[in-house]
């Protein structure tokens, strides 16, 4: 075996092979909802955009709705003015879904016409959901579930 | 301390301003907060919201620059995808 492969090869194939398993274990959402937020608010995390807008959004929001987006990859902001409509907001790409009696109802797609890091897209979305709502649903595009179902 | 704070690429861009100084006419404090209405008169102008946070209230819009605000943030604008 070692005259086929040297131990060099070996080596190199097992470094492959086991970043391929950390990006792997990493892309899983409940994991990188948990992991990359976590290291983004390090004061070493090299992104300085990434760390700011985390750290502002763990600022802003309460700390159990911190750590639910952690825990479900989303953030569910209630509607001010409609009983029982919930916004789930996606951490990462994705749209916004609307829930209305535990059942999705429709999707919402509004984006920031420049570009922001991951952790302030949440943060617009609650904010402009919180502040105005009626805006806020007049200015996305609407995807009702017979559109996507 | 009052704290204008702009969602940019770069995370968010802050601009702060004393308000017991501002009460007094500091006059650094009255150029920082004029700098800060600059701004924000610039971000709305964009098309950007402004919205009012206050600790343990609700977010709210508002379309003047509030001096006494604890914290505005500035959300850039945005469009339907």
């Amino acid at each position: 075996m070692k005259e086929v492969f040297p131990y060099s090869v070996m080596l190199l194939i097992a470094l492959v092979f086991a970043a391929r398993m950390v990006l792997l274990f990493a892309d899983w959402p409940s994991v990188s909802s948990r992991v990359w937020p976590w290291l983004r608010t390090r004061s070493w995390w090299p992104v300085a955009a990434d760390h700011a807008a985390e750290t502002l959004l763990r600022s802003a929001l309460p700390p159990e709705d911190y750590r639910r987006l952690a825990a479900n990859a989303y953030l569910e902001i209630p509607s001010p003015t409609r009983n029982g409509r919930t916004y789930r907001i996606p951490r990462g790409p994705g749209q916004v879904l609307v829930v209305e009696g535990g059942r999705v109802t429709e999707r919402l797609c509004l984006q920031p016409t420049e570009s922001l890091p991951e952790a302030d897209v949440i943060l617009m979305h609650k904010l402009l959901i919180e502040a105005d709502e009626a805006t806020y649903l007049e200015t996305a595009n609407h995807f009702p579930r017979s559109v996507w179902r | 301390m009052g704290m204008l704070r702009v969602l940019s690429r770069s995370g968010d861009d802050q601009y702060t301003w004393s308000r017991s100084a501002v009460e007094v006419g500091d006059p650094e404090a009255l150029a920082a907060i004029r700098e800060a209405e600059r701004i924000f008169d610039e971000q709305r102008a964009r098309g950007a919201t402004a919205v009012r946070l206050a600790p343990g209230g609700p977010a709210e819009r508002i379309e003047r620059f509030d001096p006494e605000a604890e914290q505005i943030v500035m959300v850039p604008r945005v469009v339907g995808g």
